[in-house]
């Protein structure tokens, strides 16, 4: 984190703070690829997805003020406003309906919403080899939950349900499996 | 619940797999907690890099219409404490009279804010709260119209909305105080003419966070997203 002090992002970000939208232009260059794609694997719908990330963008603008780079990576930044804000639409939706439908239920997100990502970019290439290898040293159940709940948006009671296993051990799984990947690809960062 | 304590939701917190009542609770604890900000921290920089895998091209419109909208969006100010605390307790004499007039400022300003012609219950009620030194004042961040104040002695807190939209029929605003156990719902808040709200609610207890959301005209158990206005005080006590 620390790091990233002689980073392009924390540097192009740190003009945006001060109202530079020729700087908010790089950084939308450098993180729409990221913001877009976790937004898409949540919200599933191509023109919801276009709206949620504008949504994002307009929100990193007007955060930017407040980035602290102490407190992690601008790319940690932006997927966690982006994957937050998307949850939160698909979850409103949710439970709109659920009023509407009280047996209706969120279709079951297939864990395929991984399937290989085409990029001419090397360093990103190699980054997904390494998230991909990292992912399928996990246990089965690991995984699972950590995908249904990343990719798919849904909350831990909603991957129980959907594995059929209990809360409290899909908690526990969520938990040993995000620090499992954290522990591995921690390694040469 | 039983067999994973509190810390140990650091991971589903950092997926966003918590439901808001677990995500108000969660965020009230780590804001007291500095192994569990850490965790989270670092499980966000995990995450992003799940994040990787399904990085995808958006149509390439999208930069300039980004580009447009944030070309007449205001940036927040940078953080600064928020928390005023009306009149700091023990310091030297100089920085206590130069506290004194801060604080009358921001009487004033509260007083301004809400006096209308003549005195009423509220503008009482809320004149003794403002004379308690330890009473805070705090200005909530919101995105959206309006404003909200706080003013908060421990025992009973006074809200002061400006501008706030019409809700709507169906929906209504309520207050929420964020503690070591959650967030609890305080009251729905009635807007007068103007958007304007005057309220003095019971609010005992050591607030770590306050917000404010739209709730069915019944009220909720728990907040529903998105909170519209909040602010952290953890840092006031």
């Amino acid at each position: 984190m620390a790091a990233e002090d002689g980073n392009p992002l924390v540097a192009a970000l740190r003009r945006a703070g001060l109202g530079d939208q020729g700087a908010f232009g790089e950084l939308y260059d450098a993180l729409a690829d990221r913001v877009y794609g976790a937004v898409l694997s949540v919200v599933r719908d191509p023109a919801q997805a276009e709206e949620v990330t504008q949504e994002v963008f307009v929100e990193l603008w007007r955060l930017a003020p407040r980035y602290d780079a102490t407190r992690g990576s601008v790319t940690a930044w932006a997927a966690t406003i982006a994957h937050r804000r998307a949850v939160d639409r698909v979850r409103s939706e949710q439970s709109a309906r659920d009023r509407d439908d009280r047996d209706s239920r969120r279709d079951a997100r297939p864990s395929d919403v991984v399937a290989d990502t085409v990029t001419d970019d090397h360093a990103a290439a190699f980054d997904q080899r390494r998230v991909r290898r990292a992912l399928d040293r996990l246990t089965e159940v690991q995984r699972q939950a950590v995908e249904l709940a990343y990719f798919g948006g849904h909350t831990y009671r909603e991957v129980a349900a959907l594995l059929g296993l209990p809360e409290g051990t899909i908690k526990t799984r969520i938990r040993d499996g995000m620090i499992r990947l954290r522990d591995e690809l921690a390694v040469d960062r | 619940m039983t067999e994973v304590d509190i810390h140990d939701l650091a991971a589903a917190y950092a997926l966003d797999a918590l439901d808001p009542a677990e995500r108000a609770a969660y965020e009230a604890h780590f804001t007291t907690c500095a192994a569990c900000r850490g965790d989270v921290a670092e499980l966000r920089e995990t995450a992003a890099q799940l994040g990787g895998l399904t990085a995808a091209t958006p149509p390439a419109d999208l930069k300039s219409r980004v580009l447009a909208e944030v070309a007449t969006t205001r940036q927040l100010a940078p953080r600064t404490a928020s928390v005023v605390p009306l009149v700091p307790r023990r310091r030297g004499r100089v920085l206590a009279a130069v506290a004194t007039v801060a604080a009358a400022v921001v009487l004033v300003m509260a007083a301004a804010l809400v006096v209308g012609r003549g005195g009423n219950e509220f503008n009482d009620q809320l004149a003794a709260m403002l004379a308690d030194p330890s009473a805070r004042m705090v200005e909530l961040d919101g995105a959206g119209a309006g404003s909200v104040r706080l003013v908060w002695d421990g025992a009973r807190v006074a809200v002061v909305g400006i501008g706030l939209a019409d809700p709507g029929s169906g929906q209504r605003y309520e207050l929420w105080m964020v503690d070591s156990d959650g967030a609890h719902p305080m009251q729905l808040l009635d807007r007068a003419d103007g958007g304007q709200v005057q309220r003095v609610l019971d609010a005992p207890g050591h607030a770590v966070a306050w917000g404010v959301t739209l709730e069915p005209v019944a009220g909720s158990p728990t907040p529903t997203e998105p909170m519209l206005f909040h602010a952290d005080v953890s840092g006031s006590a």
